[in-house]
């Protein structure tokens, strides 16, 4: 099948490549880290999110009107995504319990790559719902604090 | 994807000794999609990989270029260890 194998080109690793290896072990090492950390910076996040909504609601909500129980609901599904976020990165931050032998490279590597492709899939489901609270929040804001006081 | 272990020698140039390696190579299933009129491209065509590789007396780093002169697309090449 392969008819020659040629090796050029040996020398010392030249300073660029030397870089590219150290971040790419760099990126090995903390990709399992990275993606909790993310976890924990989106619950504190998606948790700060609820007061500041909350406030917001209470500044803009006309007292004088009288809302229909539908609105209020719609006022509140904002925090039924944030809590649900909150809830789905809280799983993927809480630590896992796995037996690995160190002596199997492949044991080591099939455990780390199902750990980091659940953790993934938990952050996008998790940033999905928190932008979509975070979209239905704008426009319930928007349309208090601007819309009804042109109308 | 069909695997092959090749093995090389490389002219350490961190202790000047020669070490030999075990290379990983992953063949593509489809060779190429050309036209039988430019058939004789896909013969000479070379593909060549850069690859770091650790001296095993000093442990230290060093890179090589390992050109395949195929017909077949390769489509990974990895250093699985060092044999001597």
């Amino acid at each position: 099948m392969t008819k020659d194998i040629e090796v050029t080109d040996t020398k010392k690793l030249t300073p660029t490549n030397e870089a590219i290896y150290d971040a790419g072990k760099l990126m090995l090492v903390e990709s399992l880290s990275s993606s909790r950390e993310y976890c924990k910076f989106m619950i504190t996040l998606s948790s700060g999110s609820i007061p500041i909504y909350l406030t917001l609601l209470k500044f803009f909500l006309d007292k004088n009107l009288k809302y229909l129980v539908l609105n209020y609901i719609f006022f509140l599904i904002p925090l039924l995504f944030w809590i649900i976020s909150i809830i789905i990165f809280t799983v993927g931050y809480i630590p896992k319990l796995t037996k690995i032998s160190l002596d199997v490279i492949e044991n080591i590597e099939f455990q780390r790559t199902k750990l980091i492709r659940k953790r993934i899939r938990l952050n996008w489901s998790g940033f999905s719902l928190f932008l979509i609270g975070v979209l239905i929040a704008s426009y319930n804001i928007i349309n208090l604090g601007f819309i009804q006081k042109l109308t | 994807m069909t695997a092959d272990i090749k093995e090389i020698t490389i002219k350490c140039p961190i202790c000047d000794g020669i070490h030999q390696y075990a290379l990983n190579v992953e063949y593509s299933y489809t060779l190429s999609m050309i036209p039988l009129t430019n058939i004789s491209e896909l013969n000479n065509s070379i593909q060549s990989f850069t690859r770091v590789f650790i001296c095993p007396n000093k442990n230290e780093k060093f890179q090589s270029t390992i050109k395949f002169s195929d017909s077949i697309k390769i489509d990974s090449l990895s250093v699985i260890g060092i044999k001597k």
